[in-house]
């Protein structure tokens, strides 16, 4: 045991996720030697993070004002949203500049052993946002492994009478791969995924 | 010497995925239930990068053929191949997915202690899974068909037709979970449920696997039977199974 602030800051580590007691100390200690302008700006980072930053009214993603900048941007097709888990998920779609939609974060996944069911999820808000006739399709974009695809399941069941198209991110090979060292369940999605290669 | 070796330190085995947990950036701490080696916890790196090459088969509900290392404090998954992918025909109905969580999380809770129990209890689970998938019964009638068994392969083995007490011979008519299933007018504790007699009828088909009987039973009964069954796990594993409370189960009917 450490002598106050030490310590203390090696709790405060230790509770964050995938930091074990020994990491913490590791990273206690570089905070202790590192310079000090840089250690206040990180706290100040810490401090601002959780003053401002709240989630966005409309579609839970993360955002400094009520409504994020991707729900306020009117060059944005609103007549499609893409489900997804997280935050983070956002900024995956976002890379691949394929996407002009709007979003909808879920919070996570339907996994019962973890305590989470669909009243845990976003998922009423997104039923009220399809009270607005603008909207046409819902992407599923959550993630490609169990608890993703019920989840996916568990909204195409409640979206069916909606009257809106339901889709679902397509899965199967990654690009740069090859085929040998695919395992059999995704080579499998991909043969039930296929599609036409003639235009 | 040799303990360092790899030869000396892996060991093959079946299991089924219970569950996952995430770790570090793109691991996973992965909950087997094996065949010969009862619960094991073991490290799956870099399942979680869509580039991984085993990632689909250490879901939950896929039994693989595992190559596993032993570890400081948790086993290593070198490597696995799928013996069967009940994942993708469960998680296509959202019923079975509810009951194949439940089912999984009462697996890790009966055998997180008890490492005798593996083969018994690994087969009933692969078993109950398959039947899962398949659709072969009614996803709650499975469920609670898996719970009877696998508390009596735990040693809970309840009673529906003698007197769970004092043997004496039935048909009884009262419930008690504490005392171990149907028991006689005599040693009825005050409060206990009396079920149908239908329901009695289906809770003894649900033990001894007579689908026979079980499947033509009125949703009204298999409501009251899932109940009693429910309460007899919680009671008997001393804590709440989470997943029970989130499995779909048919409407009870008007």
């Amino acid at each position: 045991m450490y002598e106050g602030a030490v310590q203390d800051l090696i709790d405060e580590l230790g509770r964050l996720p995938g930091i074990g007691p020994k990491s913490a100390q590791r990273l206690a200690f570089h905070i202790l030697e590192a310079d000090k302008d840089d250690m206040m700006r990180l706290a100040a980072a810490i401090t601002g993070v959780k003053e401002r930053v709240k989630f966005c009214q409309v579609c839970g993603n993360v955002s400094e004002q009520d409504m994020c900048s991707i729900c306020r941007d009117p060059r944005r097709d609103a007549s499609v949203i893409c489900v997804v888990e997280e935050s983070k998920d956002v900024l995956a779609v976002e890379r691949t500049r394929a996407f002009r939609g709007r979003y909808h974060v879920l919070g996570g996944a339907i996994n019962p052993i973890a305590g989470i069911g669909p009243d845990q999820l976003r998922i009423r808000e997104l039923l009220t946002r399809l009270n607005d006739d603008a909207v046409t399709e819902i992407i599923i974009a959550t993630n490609p492994n169990l608890e993703g695809e019920a989840t996916s399941t568990y909204l195409a069941r409640m979206l069916k009478t909606i009257g809106v198209t339901v889709t679902r991110l397509a899965s199967g090979l990654p690009v740069g791969g090859d085929l040998e060292y695919a395992d059999e369940v995704t080579l499998g999605r991909a043969f039930e995924g296929r599609r036409s290669a003639i235009s | 010497m040799a303990e360092t070796t790899f030869a000396a330190r892996s060991y093959r085995d079946d299991g089924v995925v219970l569950r996952t947990h995430r770790l570090g950036e793109a691991d996973r701490i992965v909950v087997f239930l094996t065949r010969r080696h009862g619960q094991v916890r073991a490290v799956a790196r870099g399942v979680r990068r869509t580039s991984s090459r085993f990632g689909a088969r250490l879901e939950p509900f896929m039994v693989a053929d595992l190559q596993l290392v032993h570890g400081r404090s948790l086993e290593v998954v070198s490597q696995a191949v799928a013996r069967a992918s009940y994942g993708a025909s469960i998680v296509s109905d959202y019923a079975r997915y509810t009951v194949a969580a439940a089912m999984a999380e009462t697996a890790e809770r009966l055998t997180a202690s008890d490492t005798d129990a593996g083969p018994a209890q690994y087969q009933l689970l692969v078993g109950a899974l398959a039947a899962l998938s398949r659709g072969a019964h009614e996803p709650g009638l499975i469920l609670d068909s898996y719970l009877l068994r696998a508390l009596a392969t735990a040693g809970w083995a309840p009673s529906f037709t003698d007197c769970a007490r004092c043997g004496g011979a039935g048909p009884h008519s009262a419930f008690s979970a504490a005392l171990g299933g149907i028991v006689c007018p005599g040693c009825r504790p005050p409060g206990s449920p009396a079920p149908a007699a239908e329901t009695v009828a289906l809770l003894a088909a649900l033990l001894s696997g007579d689908w026979a009987a079980a499947d033509p039973s009125e949703p009204v009964h298999r409501r009251e039977a899932a109940g009693l069954v429910a309460a007899y796990a919680q009671w008997h594993l001393e804590r709440a199974v989470g997943s029970l409370r989130l499995v779909e189960r048919e409407p009870a009917g008007p």
